[in-house]
């Protein structure tokens, strides 16, 4: 139980750093395209 | 940098933004609220004003700054949000007639001004070249970027930062009104805005002060326009440096000019178009946009600097001018006979 938790963990942190160090990197646009992708994907998910 | 480091960076990074998000949030508020109570006043331009007002009186905080900053990443994602609302076969019908005009305007413009900057009103070349890009292709944007192409001084980019803001400020005010006086429909507004203003939000913002449809012509005629950047930077390069090599890195700076934000803005007008959002998924997605427009539009009234504009020569503004009331009166007959 803890082992597993602790791995989500881990992989949950890498994940955010991962998006976090490439989100550093990308210039405006790339980030508005990121942005909206996301929202869109996420409305797409949680919608009716 | 751990994951855990990293982790806290990216939430410091958001709490140092949260403050200037929330001046935004609390100004499109109020806008909004008011613009409820009084008929005829329009939210996103009141907005505008509320920041404007703001930003000239009390002024933006510094511990406001980066949270104001992200109002052009706002408009940006605001505008990739609204692909969603984008028809493409409605476009796909306008596109060679709209794109031509695009181009024959952006041209037009350009020249336009290096013929009369220099000759009639004494600017030096490069300061002429900024003034013709920024009018003609994408206001502010583009006067930065062909800066960096032709190695234009700083104080020359300067003035004419001041003074394509000034003629931001001002078409906002005028454009909306003429929308109102003309017998044009909103697909007719919003393509001679986007033909004819010169940056990006305050096309935006006039096209949906107008109405829906005005605002979703005027941001894709906008963005064609935006894309001409890449060749009016080879174009600027091979003129200044004069030089082979220039022209053979040119394909590469037509697509460095491309706004990257036209990708997620393609990418979305195809998923919504393909049918793959539900109807309350479209909905939802255009409520964003324009919640993202209203924060984005109340950051770019708290851009207007009043004492920098009041800095700008005569003659910059004299020759932006020239460009809009000549580019603007052509746009308009030609979208009155094509569309």
């Amino acid at each position: 139980m803890r082992d597993s938790s602790l791995m989500r963990d881990a992989f949950g942190a890498a994940t955010v750093e991962r998006a976090y160090g490439l989100w550093c990197t990308l210039e405006r646009g790339w980030r508005a395209t990121a942005l909206g992708l996301v929202v869109v994907t996420v409305l797409a998910t949680l919608g009716p | 940098m751990s994951a855990g480091e990293s982790s806290d960076a990216g939430i410091g990074r958001l709490a140092r933004l949260a403050p200037g998000v929330g001046i935004l949030v609390v100004l499109a508020g109020a806008a909004a609220l008011v613009a409820g109570f009084v008929p005829g006043v329009n939210a996103l331009l009141l907005g505008v004003l509320f920041g404007a007002v703001v930003a000239n009186t009390v002024g933006v905080p510094d511990w406001a700054r980066p949270g104001v900053d992200t109002q052009k990443l706002l408009l940006e994602t605001g505008i990739v949000l609204l692909g969603a609302r984008i028809a493409i076969d409605e476009l796909v019908a306008s596109g060679p007639v709209l794109v031509a005009l695009v181009v024959v305007t952006v041209a037009a413009g350009v020249l336009l001004v290096e013929a009369v900057a220099g000759r009639v009103f004494g600017l030096a070349d490069k300061t002429g070249s900024l003034l013709a890009a920024g009018a003609s292709v994408c206001g502010v944007s583009a006067a930065t970027a062909i800066a960096g192409t032709i190695d234009a001084d700083g104080e020359s980019l300067t003035h004419v930062v001041a003074a394509v803001l000034l003629f931001d400020a001002l078409t906002l005010a005028v454009f909306p009104i003429a929308g109102d006086l003309l017998p044009l429909s909103g697909r007719q507004f919003g393509i001679w805005a986007g033909l004819s203003m010169f940056s990006t939000g305050p096309v935006t913002a006039a096209g949906f002060a107008h109405s829906e449809v005005a605002g979703r012509w005027a941001t894709v005629t906008k963005l064609a326009r935006n894309s001409m950047l890449g060749f009016v930077a080879v174009a600027y390069a091979v003129r200044y440096a004069g030089r082979a090599e220039e022209a053979a890195t040119g394909l590469r700076a037509v697509f460095d000019g491309v706004p990257r934000f036209l990708v997620g803005f393609v990418a979305v007008a195809a998923v919504a178009n393909l049918g793959l959002l539900s109807e309350a998924t479209l909905a939802t997605v255009g409520t964003a946009s324009d919640a993202l427009f209203a924060l984005a539009f109340v950051g770019l009234g708290l851009d207007v600097r009043l004492d920098a504009m009041r800095q700008t020569g005569a003659a910059p503004l004299a020759v932006l001018g020239l460009q809009l009331l000549t580019i603007s009166a052509l746009a308009l007959v030609a979208v009155l006979a094509l569309f």
